[in-house]
């Protein structure tokens, strides 16, 4: 048994200093990362020695398991085992966990998980639960880092420079843009390392929700289900992204631009 | 269509409520395994369910209940019906469920029949005609006062209402078609539209409303089961389909996507032709059938950029260029233009010279016109002079001179008229005869071909008279009757003269004209050529054309929609025919390129709160922009027309949407064909279209043959006067707005019928009745022409007056009662040779020609006449009184059959064939060459044949017969010894062969074998021997110890060395040694002698308890390591035998040498064998004890090879390690 660490935030609420977080296992000498990948590759013949390459995808999202022991080392009480059971297993879609080390240690440091619980048990020696057993299944095969957050507030003309630093370097990343106008007319966002240029036509004060990674935008001009947004009269189809690295990004308009980025990282679990 | 969701936004499986006909809830439907919905645009959606029999081993309380015409309610999405008894199984684990497909709820309008229903049609039953919505016009017939329109949204009962829901088409279909359906949306620009037709004599309603009703207004259906209400959108509204914002990738919701190309197989040429042989493209497609298009294989890369360069110049030479067309006017266009113009004004000129050639007077010069009263008569004068004004308006800009109609024209204005005011003044003066007009020798009423007959028969005459001595006196004596019958010969000579005249005045401008049409022809040519894409100019060169030509894919294309008729005039013709041009062009537009269709699979979305921004959008009919891989966006965006998904057991994913075909013409898609027309499927050899233009294009052609009807009544009162003046301007308006109605018209009928039947105009006069209901959608201005018109059809039609033309009253003895002076003034003087059906024609009074004049029957003659007016084909009596047949060859002059029969020049050369020549009838001397007679049996006597060198056939044969004879006895004797010979060697090869058979044999080197085979297999077996005793030689060195209870067992490394003819057998003594006593030595020995796999190299004994081989089996090296307890000379006592190591091939594997600590059940690690390389070049294989510490380590030497060629050497059988 080990201790993991000392303590978890999931879903808004942390883990209460009362309990601690450890691995049950005897020799937790190896842990799964997630970053198992599956290589897509071609056939082996007599006559190619040397298959061909499609490009790897991960096998599977993030998996681990933790356990969670009262700091005193007494059993759980019904009423603790329901509070942490109920809060850590209805979250029906991934949240937020964020992993607090022990000691110096800084293994999960600035790292966040998306997941949910997916499996439960409990030790129970002497027939009183001592330790219950979760099992973590990211929403993702690797955490990531803090969101970082980019404001510009353009009047004309901004070049700014978004810093790319996702662990995965042959990926884009494709941020999510919060695009408030202030004035009516057309805003372009382009990614001059790329090449590439993003318009939209606004109206003063309408407030675009631009999710480059799902391909939607959601306008709260007005009333929630009110799109005024047209894809067809409004936007270039074009998806804004950023490559591994500094990101020179040009705004031209008169609006507020906030860049999110929640960058992969390859460490952790 | 919202479905079911918690209130954290998680789909819901949905509940399916059971429900009894009439929307009845009997309660929610447990036990479903599946319940997957396929929505549709414009159709059915279908609902697919599987449900248990039993649940918890309890039966499934309204499992029995689910049975056909039960009802499914789903709440949020609506209303379904199970048409038919569900499907029951019973599986072999003894499971028992139904499988039922449900529909939505409209398909109970499928239940509901529309019988003789008619919209707009003008007939009785037709629902527009109703009291309150016409006017009687006092002659029985009836004027329409407001036809049906598509929807009227503020209905009215009130039948004098002009919101008289009758006079709606939805409006009567939901008060007597639609049940409990509500309307609900209608949009505003499709209520509004009047006019469109339906004739449905049996059809239920729902394919009514989402076929026929769709198809003609061009909306769709949108049917709320949940309300039972109908919503209708035309294309232009936004509910038919808007564009969201919904944008499908790789990267958020798609899984997969199938893309194919909608045809079977791409075409890039046509061969284009109308609905007949005649219509054909090649006077607006430089002299061309076919067309081409290959700018989509051009432009996909399939060629050099080169040629698609050189392709694309010569498209542009013919299509694009613009040329002068016209010098006087500076107008330009097109290559592909000025070859039409050209075409053109060779049609004119080609019809002048058809006029000059062809001209004929018209069967009104032939009327009878002393039937006819004073007041009708001068009616038909003036009749008639508005015909002329009439044609001349027509020919407006041309002279009436060079048109077709000039022969009609000059009948009138020469024949007709005249006579017509000769009888009005022969009744005003109360002359017996009127001034008789002879059409006969008015030469200006015929063109050079009659002329050239009629020169022909009056030349015949004078000869016939001048041969008779009727002619210019020879002598003083003269013949009888001479003086009459001179001047006879005079009037004839007068003839030939004056017709001499008149074709020495036509044939100049015949010529001319001719020269006209040569230049145009040469012109046409020349243009064929400048634009061919074998002129040098373009620069393709052999292999591009090569190329071209493999890219070159045809198929036919008919579009039976135009059709050029022959009552078309030429310059009409040319417009069909471009029109046709334009029509393959743009089909072949869309058939060179691939119309991709769109099928994907994604993400269910619907599960997704994420994506709850686009659940909205996600509806049929709306348009979705989907990406593929590598960035590839397909635009437009798709419009969504089916989806499927699971909305019971939602651990199923698949979510599966359709997309409209859209077809991509000049850059521009749209998918109204796919909704509204279905698939446009082709196939190899059958590209046609039938429908649309067709329509037009009929309606054209009736329209032109109902006006032309109309222009050419000639009893028509003063009534209809109006139309008479009409100028051409405002005929052709009115000629539009019938071509307006006429396509309306024949839009829901059968197309040929109705046209027949316009044409006609017929008096059942459906047609008729339809634009009654109708002319109220016309413009009133261009319509009242019409109107007024058709007023006076009803009045020819209730009987006052008689047209020739409206022929079709159906008279019958009870309803009608003749008059005898009707019979004998009425018809009887009036009736003409067209009036006739299965009389006695004398052709002596009636001349009969066809329209072209290449056909004429005059007294006893009947001639066919090619194009330029020469006879090819006379059958009848002559001038000499005759009776011939004269068929002539292209020149006119050579006969290939005369009234001698057929001539020489008939028969060509290869012409009569064997089956021609009738059996037994070609005698000998029809021969002019000896023929070799036969017996009576068809015999030849070979005495007759000579041997081709003078001698006798018969006697040569019969020596060769003796000869041949002979020989034969001799091979087959020969033959007899080869066989039997071949027996014996036979039998020798299958009893046996030895290699001493083999007296010299050649090897591969051309070396001589002899007995090599022998001497091979005596060295083999010596050297087996010398193997086997080197085998005995290992057992040797066990047992010759010097005590013989006794043996030293040396810890010795052997090694065995394959040379190359025997094995040998090394030992390398070790440092230690072990003695043991005999017993155990033999048992050692006993397992080296049993073992058959292979050779113990060496055997080391560690302890008492421990022997260590290392041993050489078939394929492999094992150490092996025996444990004993106690006594290891019992080999009963064997604790275990294991493998400590192996070296298979180049792979030597180490296991760990186990000790077992009995009493605690433990194992340690005791030892282990390893390879040491001491450098590259080294090898050890050495025994490590593993419980001593390094310092005192034994290490036991094994095996040591100072090179890895050693070590192959050693153990050649792998290889090396």
């Amino acid at each position: 048994m080990a201790i993991y660490g000392q303590y978890f935030t999931y879903d808004g609420r942390t883990l209460d200093t009362s309990y601690i977080l450890v691995s049950l296992e005897p020799k937790n000498t190896t842990a799964a990362t997630g970053l198992g990948r599956t290589i897509r590759k071609g056939e082996i013949s007599p006559f190619r020695p040397v298959p061909n390459f499609y490009g790897t995808q991960y096998s599977d999202v993030l998996i681990f398991d933790f356990s969670i022991i009262r700091t005193d080392g007494n059993p759980f009480t019904q009423a603790e085992t329901r509070d942490l059971n109920a809060w850590l297993t209805s979250p029906n879609s991934p949240r937020k966990f964020i992993l607090k080390d022990y000691g110096g240690c800084d293994v999960h440091e600035n790292l966040e998980y998306f997941g949910l619980i997916s499996d439960h048990s409990a030790f129970v020696p002497d027939m009183a639960p001592c330790a219950l057993n979760f099992t973590f299944t990211c929403s993702s095969p690797y955490p990531h880092a803090a969101e970082e957050i980019i404001t510009a507030d353009v009047t004309g003309t901004q070049t700014i420079e978004l810093n790319n630093t996702s662990d995965e370097y042959e990926w884009d990343y494709y941020p999510f843009v919060e695009l408030t106008a202030h004035e009516s007319g057309f805003v372009t966002i382009n990614n001059e390392t790329l090449d590439l240029g993003c318009e939209y036509k606004v109206y003063a004060g309408q407030r675009l929700m631009i999710d480059n990674a799902r391909c939607t935008i959601t306008d709260s001009f007005t009333a929630p289900d009110l799109h005024l947004f047209r894809f067809e009269d409004d936007f270039n189809l074009c998806w804004l992204r950023l490559a591994h690295g500094l990101n020179r990004v040009t705004v031209r308009g008169n609006c507020t631009c906030v860049f999110k980025c929640r960058y992969p990282r390859k460490a952790g679990i | 269509m919202k479905f079911s969701y918690n209130r954290f936004s998680r789909m819901e499986p949905a509940k399916l409520y059971l429900a009894r006909p009439g929307r009845q809830r009997i309660g929610v439907l447990e036990g479903i395994c599946s319940a997957h919905l396929t929505a549709k645009f414009n159709d059915l959606w279908e609902l697919s369910v599987e449900i248990d029999a039993r649940l918890n081993e309890k039966a499934n309380p309204l499992y029995e209940e689910v049975i056909h015409f039960m009802e499914i309610f789903i709440e949020n999405v609506g209303w379904f019906r199970i048409n038919s008894y569900p499907t029951e199984t019973q599986d072999a684990d003894g499971r028992v469920y139904k499988t039922f497909t449900a529909y939505s709820y409209e398909t109970n309008l499928q239940d509901k029949d529309l019988n003789s229903f008619s919209i707009n049609c003008g007939t009785n039953e037709s629902w527009e005609m109703y009291e309150e919505n016409y006017i009687e016009n006092g002659d029985g017939s009836h004027r329409l006062i407001k036809n049906i329109c598509f929807y009227i949204p503020e209905e009215s009962d009130d039948p004098n209402s002009p919101h008289y829901y009758r006079l709606g088409l939805i409006n009567i279909l939901r008060r007597h078609y639609l049940g409990q359906w509500k309307i609900g949306a209608v949009d505003p620009e499709l209520a509004k539209q009047t006019g469109q037709r339906f004739e449905i004599n049996s059809q239920d309603v729902y394919s009514f409303l989402t076929q026929n009703v769709s198809a003609a207004y061009q909306c769709v259906f949108e049917f709320d089961s949940l309300s039972q209400t109908i919503h209708i959108y035309g294309v232009n509204s936004r509910e038919f389909g808007r564009q969201t914002n919904i944008y499908l990738n790789y990267r958020n919701l798609l899984q997969s996507a199938v893309i194919r190309d909608a045809h079977d197989a791409a075409y890039t040429r046509f061969r284009v032709q109308g609905g007949n042989e005649e219509t054909t493209i090649p006077r607006v497609n430089f002299g061309s059938e076919t067309i081409d298009n290959l700018h989509y294989v051009l432009s996909c890369g399939l060629v050099g950029p080169e040629l698609t360069e050189k392709y694309g110049a010569y498209e542009f030479y013919r299509d694009g260029e613009l040329v002068t067309l016209n010098e006087f006017t500076g107008e330009t266009g097109t290559r592909r233009q000025l070859y039409t113009e050209l075409s053109k004004q060779y049609t004119a000129f080609l019809i002048q010279k058809r006029e000059l050639e062809e001209r004929a007077p018209t069967s009104e010069a032939l009327k009878n016109w002393r039937a006819y009263s004073l007041e009708e008569l001068r009616a038909e004068v003036d009749h008639y002079e508005t015909i002329l004004e009439r044609l001349v308006e027509f020919h407006e800009g041309t002279d009436i001179a060079e048109t077709l109609d000039y022969a009609q024209y000059l009948t009138i204005r020469d024949v007709v008229i005249p006579s017509i005011l000769a009888e009005i003044d022969r009744k005003e003066t109360g002359a017996l005869t009127a001034e008789e007009i002879n059409i006969e020798t008015n030469w200006v009423l015929y063109g050079l071909l009659e002329l050239q007959i009629r020169r022909n028969l009056h030349q015949t005459l004078v000869d016939s008279y001048q041969q008779s001595g009727f002619g210019t006196p020879l002598g003083e004596t003269l013949p009888d009757g001479y003086a009459g019958k001179h001047t006879l010969y005079l009037q004839e000579v007068t003839y030939v003269k004056e017709i001499d005249a008149a074709i020495a005045e036509i044939k100049p401008q015949i010529e001319f004209l001719q020269q006209e049409l040569n230049a145009l022809s040469s012109s046409l040519r020349v243009l064929e050529a400048d634009c061919s894409i074998h002129h040098a100019r373009f620069g393709f060169t052999e292999e591009d054309l090569r190329i071209l030509d493999a890219l070159t894919v045809q198929t036919d294309y008919t579009d039976s929609s135009i059709e050029t008729l022959d009552t078309d005039d030429a310059f009409y013709k040319l417009v069909l025919l471009e029109k046709l041009y334009q029509s393959a062009a743009r089909q072949l537009e869309i058939e060179s390129q691939p119309q991709f269709t769109f099928e994907i699979t994604m993400d269910n979305l619907f599960q997704l709160s994420e994506y709850a921004c686009l659940y909205n959008d996600f509806e049929l009919g709306n348009f979705i922009y989907l990406e593929l891989q590598n960035d590839y966006l397909i635009q437009p965006a798709l419009r969504m027309v089916e989806f499927g998904l699971e909305l019971v057991n939602l651990t199923n994913p698949d979510f599966t949407v359709t997309f409209s075909n859209q077809i991509t013409a000049y850059g521009k898609a749209d998918d109204y064909a796919f909704l509204f027309e279905g698939s446009n499927g082709s196939s190899k050899n059958s590209i046609s279209r039938s429908s649309g233009d067709r329509i037009s294009a009929a309606a054209s052609a009736a329209a032109n043959s109902v006006l032309k009807n109309y222009l050419q009544v000639k009893e028509l009162d003063a009534q209809i006067a109006d139309i008479k003046y009409a100028n051409v301007q405002e005929l052709s308006a009115l000629k539009g707005s019938f071509v307006s109605l006429l396509t309306d018209y024949l839009k829901t009928d059968e197309l040929e019928a109705r046209v027949a039947d316009i044409q006609s105009l017929s008096a059942d006069s459906a047609f008729i009745d339809y634009l009654n209901s109708q002319y109220i959608r016309a413009a009133g201005g261009d319509f009242n022409t019409l109107q007024a018109e058709l007023a006076n059809v009803r009045t020819l039609l209730s009987g006052q007056i008689g047209a020739a033309d409206l022929t079709a009253i159906y008279l019958t003895a009870d309803n009608v009662v003749i008059d005898d002076m009707v019979i004998q003034n009425g018809i009887a003087k009036r009736i003409a040779v067209g009036d006739l059906k299965g009389d006695r024609i004398s052709t002596d009074q009636f001349e009969v020609s066809s329209d072209k004049g290449l056909l004429q029957i005059k007294g006893n003659t009947q001639q066919f006449l090619d194009q330029d007016g020469r006879v090819r084909i006379q059958m009848g009596q002559d001038a000499e009184g005759n009776f011939n047949f004269i068929v002539r060859g292209e020149d006119g002059t050579t006969a290939l059959f005369d009234e001698n029969g057929i001539t020489a020049d008939a028969v060509a050369d290869g012409l009569i064939l064997n089956h021609m020549i009738g059996a037994g009838t070609l005698s000998k001397d029809r021969l002019n060459f000896p023929v070799v007679e036969t017996d009576e049996n068809g015999n030849v006597s070979i005495t007759k044949i000579y041997d081709g060198e003078g001698g006798n056939f018969g006697a040569a044969y019969t020596d060769f017969k003796t000869q041949v004879k002979e020989e034969s006895q001799s091979v087959k004797d020969t033959m007899g010894g080869i066989s039997a010979l071949l027996d014996s060697v036979n039998r020798q090869f299958s009893v046996r062969i030895w290699q001493e058979d083999i007296e010299t044999a050649i090897d591969r080197n051309d070396g001589e074998i002899r007995t090599s085979i022998n001497e091979l297999t005596t060295n083999f077996n010596v050297q087996l021997e010398q193997i086997k005793g080197s085998v005995q030689d290992i057992t040797y060195l066990l047992e010759n110890e010097e005590d013989p209870n006794s043996l030293t067992l040396l810890n010795r490394l052997s090694e065995i060395v394959l040379n190359s003819d025997r094995f040998e057998v090394r030992f390398t003594e070790m440092k230690d040694s072990l003695t043991y006593d005999n017993d155990y030595i033999e048992s050692l020995r006993t397992r080296i002698v049993s073992n058959k796999e292979g050779i113990i190299i060496a055997t080391s004994v560690n302890t008492d308890t421990n022997v260590t081989q290392l041993h050489l089996g078939s394929n492999i090296i094992e150490f092996q390591e025996t444990n004993y307890i106690d006594d290891p000379s019992n080999t009963k006592s064997i604790l275990e035998k294991k493998t400590l190591a192996t070296l298979t091939g180049n792979a030597f594997q180490v296991n760990k040498v186990i000790a077992k600590n009995v009493e605690v059940e433990d194992e340690m690690v005791v030892g282990s064998y390893k390879w040491i390389t001491s450098d590259s070049n080294h090898f050890r294989l050495v025994y490590v004890d593993e419980r001593v510490t390094a310092a005192v380590q034994n290490t036991t030497e094994l095996l040591e090879f100072n090179s890895h060629e050693e070590l192959i050497e050693q153990f050649p059988l792998y290889g090396g390690i």
